[in-house]
């Protein structure tokens, strides 16, 4: 954004001062008042939707503003150990609990794992974390632990899965069955001496999420 | 409503040329402050934001390195004005809203790629929800009485769309598929068990086994 064209003087007109004297600040602070109102909102000069907003921008705070006990908040402040530089926040009244409000959903730090990703929900902790998980072993009653993406872990959250790919009527494909703890989880293919099916699954948690 | 006169006073001007000018510019500037904003000279929360309506832009803003923007525009995935958010720097724009309920042809405006019973399956109630930080989940129910359908089948059912139902501009990363069954119709029937892939931006696969006739599950997929 371009730097202000006009300089804003609070302190005009003063009562020993001649008008002569205060014409160009008054001008000034006019033409700086359309100038300001002009960024992210609609100036002067539309009838209709003067004084809205055409688009908010957030400098980063670096520190979470304060609310009173009838108002909220919203803003924007660094996540450096996050996946952006930046998020956009929420904070609830009488200085309340902060909410991070965005997050751009892509992982790609884990080999085990592709379409891998997470959604956090209207509360910090409560989200959907998904992947899938290839290369499982077969057979018996065959156990495979998965590890979460570094960083992520998982608590209270009600884990989800489906096996991929197709069968036929003579390949019977039995439960898998997965438990959640922290930042791994477990898939068990009970086979019971029947052939299964691709050692592939996409699986969900659904629940109290940990992000880095 | 006053004229906001951006260019008052001149030099030459003499005072009482220019007053009813300066009077309007600050009736103009106390009126435009009223709107979206705690105004002048009230206790503690003057220039607080009352609320935020934002304008439809047809071209995302700009952001520098150091702040991030929130924003209205025609959703692509949805045809309606959503927010938006972008992230620094002029960088990655997420989709903040859209919802919706009941996917079936009933809702007004809603219909199937190929009506609402396309292929011999029924499909049921659904939702979608865009996630806060970006992607939404697509939900609902299919079931069918097709006898060809039975045990270890595969059929492939089409995600339903309608003007308000955002599609996938990629194939979706996720799909849960859960028996919908209530009870097992026979002996041979013992979970009405599914697997599933996603095929493509508009159809996903469940194999059944092993039901052997008419069956019903709950499906839900993620996505971009």
């Amino acid at each position: 954004m371009p730097s202000p064209i006009f300089t804003y003087s609070a302190n005009v007109p003063q009562s020993s001062q001649y008008i002569r004297a205060t014409q160009q600040p008054i001008l000034n602070n006019f033409q700086a008042i359309s100038e300001f109102v002009n960024v992210n909102h609609v100036g002067f000069t539309n009838s209709t939707d003067y004084g809205k907003h055409n688009f908010t921008s957030f400098p980063f705070q670096v520190t979470d503003p304060n609310t009173g006990p009838v108002e909220m908040a919203i803003y924007c402040k660094e996540t450096p150990g996050g996946t952006n530089a930046a998020e956009i926040f929420y904070r609830y009244p009488n200085n309340g609990d902060v909410i991070q409000l965005t997050n751009n959903n892509s992982l790609s730090n884990y080999s085990l794992l592709a379409q891998n990703g997470y959604a956090i929900l209207t509360d910090s902790n409560v989200g959907i974390i998904w992947g899938r998980a290839d290369g499982l072993n077969v057979g018996g009653t065959s156990q495979n632990d998965v590890t979460l993406p570094a960083g992520i872990s998982t608590s209270n959250a009600y884990g989800l899965y489906t096996p991929i790919g197709s069968f036929s009527s003579s390949q019977l494909m039995y439960l898998m069955t997965g438990s959640a703890s922290g930042t791994t989880f477990r898939l068990t293919q009970n086979t019971s001496g029947s052939q299964v099916n691709g050692p592939s699954v996409y699986w969900m948690f659904i629940g109290s999420i940990q992000l880095p | 409503m006053a004229t906001y006169i951006p260019d008052i006073p001149q030099g030459q001007q003499q005072i009482n040329q220019t007053t009813n000018g300066i009077q309007g510019n600050f009736q103009y500037i106390y009126d435009l402050i009223n709107i979206n904003h705690v105004p002048f000279n009230t206790l503690d929360d003057f220039g607080k934001h009352t609320f935020i309506n934002y304008v439809q832009q047809t071209v995302p803003p700009t952001t520098n390195t150091t702040e991030m923007a929130m924003f209205t525009m025609l959703s692509l995935t949805t045809g309606k004005l959503e927010l938006f958010a972008r992230y620094p720097n002029n960088g990655a724009i997420i989709q903040l809203t859209g919802s919706n309920g009941q996917l079936n042809s009933d809702v007004p405006g809603g219909t199937y790629l190929a009506g609402y019973n396309p292929d011999g399956y029924q499909y049921g109630a659904g939702f979608w929800q865009y996630f806060p930080g970006g992607g939404f989940m697509l939900f609902g129910t299919i079931s069918t009485a097709y006898t060809g359908v039975g045990n270890g089948s595969t059929i492939t059912a089409k995600f339903p769309i309608a003007n308000d139902i955002p599609t996938f501009s990629q194939t979706p990363f996720n799909i849960q598929i859960m028996n919908g069954n209530g009870n097992p119709a026979g002996s041979s029937d013992s979970f009405g068990f599914y697997s599933s892939s996603v095929v493509d931006t508009t159809k996903f696969t469940i194999y059944n086994q092993p039901k052997s006739s008419g069956w019903s599950a709950n499906w839900m997929v993620i996505g971009v």
